[in-house]
């Protein structure tokens, strides 16, 4: 051992076997009492109410119930909002499937409306042509009614081989007067 | 430390049995915080705010055992706040006085009384280099006598650091007393 390994440990042992004196304990008990009682008549204050109040909470099993119970509270709360998005999401889906109706191939509604317009202008005999949008909506609803009613109308034909040709020979005569006149 | 019943019963308020409690363990919380804190009225006004915290939390504590540990806790806590509170003092000057007495100390091979005061002088003069920590680590180790484990139950830090800071606290006041060594010869050459 070192020289100044030996000092440390004498000097250690010396400190620690020389226990710091507590003078006057009797007068130091006194006031700690004096303070405690003070504390007691302040038990009206919010601090006293407050730990009258939320004390419990100090109580070890009553803390761990407590975590226990808030995180299956969380895991429940959690589950229920999975389950309503979800829900809420098939919901919507099916909305979507009723209110199209037969699928009709999607057009922007601009191209329609632009359609829908210089098919308009060109009956039209004025340069100006002035479009009420509502009108341009029952248009569209009308097309869409006839287009779904032609491809009706091409089933039923399809299905029948009689009426089939029938229809096309009636078509192949139409087309040969047009050509002869 | 403590027994069992008048925990029981400072727990139903029972301010008798208490004061009990107070004689008890009034003179280790003093010794804890004088030696932490290096002054005797501080160390008092911290025996008065622990005692009074444990009153008013007593229903925390079923055992002896936890009732030992946690008193250590509560007192090291104002200690270490009151340290860390503390702006960080001038470099301690150390005359004349001080170098003789610790001198003296390590010198001598009888065991003599050493007074309060002297104490905290030697204390604050090993201890002057040491952050809060360290110097908490070292008295509750080497002046407490108390184990690694049972330190890391009071002050919450982790063993493997209350071990470092034991270690850079020796070897800091390891330095202190080889400066005192260069004194001493310093003055056998004079």
């Amino acid at each position: 051992m070192t020289k100044t390994e030996e000092q440390y440990k004498r000097l250690i042992t010396r400190l620690r076997y020389a226990k710091p004196e507590l003078k006057r304990a009797d007068e130091l008990s006194d006031e700690i009492i004096r303070k405690i009682r003070g504390l007691r008549h302040k038990g009206l204050t919010i601090q006293g109410i407050a730990d009258s109040i939320f004390g419990w909470i100090y109580i070890p099993w009553v803390r761990r119930s407590l975590i226990g119970a808030a995180f299956i509270l969380v895991m429940v709360f959690v589950y229920q909002q999975v389950f309503i998005i979800r829900q809420v999401r098939d919901l919507s889906s099916k909305i979507t499937n009723i209110s199209n109706g037969t699928p009709t191939p999607s057009i922007p509604e601009l191209d329609r409306k632009l359609t829908i317009y210089k098919i308009s202008a060109g009956l039209s005999s004025s340069s100006e042509t002035k479009i009420n949008d509502n009108k341009i909506k029952e248009l569209i609803e009308s097309y869409e009614s006839l287009q779904s009613k032609y491809k009706d109308l091409i089933r039923i034909i399809d299905k029948n081989p009689h009426l089939k040709k029938y229809v096309e020979k009636e078509l192949e005569n139409q087309r040969n007067l047009k050509t002869n006149l | 430390m403590i027994e069992k019943e008048l925990i029981e019963k400072c727990k139903k308020g029972d301010l008798g049995s208490f004061t009990k409690v107070v004689d008890q363990v009034s003179p280790f919380v003093f010794s804890v915080a004088f030696r932490l804190t290096g002054d005797e009225e501080t160390a008092r006004d911290i025996v008065q705010e622990t005692m009074v915290t444990v009153w008013q939390k007593i229903n925390r504590i079923n055992t002896p055992e936890s009732f030992k540990t946690w008193l250590y806790r509560i007192t090291t806590n104002k200690c270490y706040d009151l340290l860390r509170k503390r702006k960080r003092s001038p470099e301690l000057r150390i005359g004349e006085n001080e170098w003789r007495l610790l001198s003296q100390l390590i010198s001598e091979e009888e065991d003599s009384m050493i007074e309060n005061e002297e104490a905290a002088i030697i204390i604050k003069i090993l201890t002057d280099r040491l952050s809060s920590m360290q110097k908490s680590v070292f008295v509750l180790s080497e002046l407490e006598g108390m184990s690694a484990d049972e330190i890391s139950k009071v002050t919450g830090i982790l063993k493997t650091r209350v071990k470092a800071n034991l270690y850079y606290a020796r070897k800091k006041i390891g330095m202190m007393l080889k400066n005192i060594l260069q004194y001493d010869k310093n003055r056998g050459t004079i």
